[in-house]
């Protein structure tokens, strides 16, 4: 049987809320649009947590990397935003490749960090938890933004998108970390890296969470049915 | 089959349905067209995209799920998910990925919909306390063909039959905790009973 005729329900639906709406703009526009929040990151992280002279003396080549590490971010955020659009999701290759870009990123950037981590297990440990709590109690606000481009999209694997989200706020985070943090080895791996683990972690969590509840409040015809009937 | 597959089934079979007359290319940008105007609040827009895409969606609904009977709610969902998320679709991308993409989130939903009901009645039947001498009245041997029976039918059928006959509740109760109409309850509660006596019947047949 062919219906090409609008249910009627449907059709009252749409019109009561049929008005111009302005497309949303590409995924890379809108990751240019978190720029001033990666300056913010950069920027207002070792100015908040008093660490601007490390900073000052910090080598400009260091900067040169923070400033390639902002950019491997806003691709990973342009990507996520990409992931969210229906039809428009991205392929194992291309996802394969955006990782392994961002994990070879992180290496490389941060080839730089030199000093070696402490001796003392307790210093280490604390050194850790101090990179952790300043990456994450910073980053969660910026998370907020790209978390809310993705939920305005309609993501057909919100986890992934906003893992790719979490992903690329750590690396922006990561930027500014890395010119005052200078300690290498485990401490790279332990702390700098699981600040951006655990963001990723949020963010897919965030995501997903937001979904469902979208996906509840969204209802479906038999619920239209009923308050077409009311 | 994977969403994945079926999105790409979807818009195979779409590509080999099109009996217009018109190329694949022709069909994409008249769909942009249509979309184009549909963002800026034509609501004839809407009702062409509905024409050229419905009979579509209500065939991969079809095959990418095995309960056909809730084909067309999903392609009515489809086209609401549709209308809501219209501004993401960006113009002048091809419209086909974007709406099986859509399609593909309201049958995630309705599968996860369905699957956390399922968990629920059967809650309700295990904590159900049906008195034993209703129990005891009936046969084994049908209560063991009323089982088989019951499993071969699709869940959105099933729930309001056991929600009815076996729970207790009445239409108006099953219509609030399953967020349909009282009537679309009913419909679907007779729906399954209807099944029920054939299937049923054709087991006796089988054993006499």
């Amino acid at each position: 049987m062919t219906h090409t005729q609008v249910p009627a329900e449907l059709l009252s639906a749409v019109k009561r809320d049929l008005q111009p709406i302005q497309p949303l703009a590409s995924p890379s526009r809108r990751a240019l649009v978190l720029l001033p929040i990666g300056l913010m990151l950069v920027a207002g992280m070792p100015a908040f947590w008093h660490w601007q002279a490390h900073v000052k003396l910090a080598p400009w080549t260091w900067w040169g990397a923070s400033a390639l590490e902002m950019v491997l971010s806003l691709i990973i955020l342009a990507a996520a935003f990409r992931e969210a659009v229906p039809g428009r999701e991205l392929s194992g290759r291309k996802l394969s490749t955006l990782i392994v870009m961002a994990c070879a990123g992180f290496v490389i950037f941060n080839s730089g960090a030199q000093l070696p981590p402490p001796t003392s297990p307790h210093d280490w440990m604390h050194w850790v938890w101090e990179c952790i709590y300043m990456t994450i109690s910073f980053s969660i606000p910026a998370l907020v933004t790209p978390a809310w481009f993705v939920a305005r999209a309609l993501p057909n694997r919100p986890a992934l998108a906003g893992a790719l989200c979490g992903l690329g706020v750590g690396i922006m985070a990561d930027a500014g970390l890395r010119l005052f943090c200078w300690d290498g080895g485990t401490h790279l791996i332990a702390a700098h890296g699981g600040a951006i683990v655990l963001l990723v972690a949020l963010g897919a969590m965030c995501a997903t969470l937001v979904e469902r509840i979208k996906g509840r409040s969204a209802g479906t015809s038999d619920s239209l049915s009923a308050r077409t009937a009311d | 089959m994977s969403w994945e597959s079926s999105a790409g089934f979807g818009v195979s079979i779409l590509r080999k349905m099109d009996s217009s007359g018109h190329t694949d290319q022709e069909q994409d940008l008249r769909l942009v067209a249509l979309m184009m105007a549909y963002q800026r609040g034509e609501l004839g827009a809407f009702e062409q995209l509905y024409a050229a895409l419905a009979e579509h969606l209500r065939h991969y609904f079809r095959n990418a799920d095995s309960d056909r009977s809730v084909a067309d709610d999903l392609v009515q969902d489809t086209f609401l998910e549709m209308h809501r998320s219209r501004r993401t679709y960006t113009p002048p991308l091809p419209v086909r990925p974007w709406v099986f993409g859509v399609a593909r989130n309201v049958l995630a939903r309705r599968r996860r919909a369905a699957h956390s009901h399922n968990q629920h009645t059967r809650a309700l039947v295990e904590n159900d306390s049906v008195p034993a001498t209703q129990v005891s009245e009936v046969p084994v041997s049908d209560v063991i063909d009323i089982e088989h029976a019951l499993a071969g039918l699709p869940a959105s059928t099933r729930e309001p039959w056991l929600l009815h006959h076996i729970v207790g509740l009445s239409f108006e109760s099953i219509a609030t905790r399953l967020g349909i109409t009282a009537m679309a309850a009913k419909l679907r509660s007779s729906r399954a009973t209807q099944a029920l006596r054939s299937a049923l019947s054709g087991n006796r047949k089988e054993a006499r």
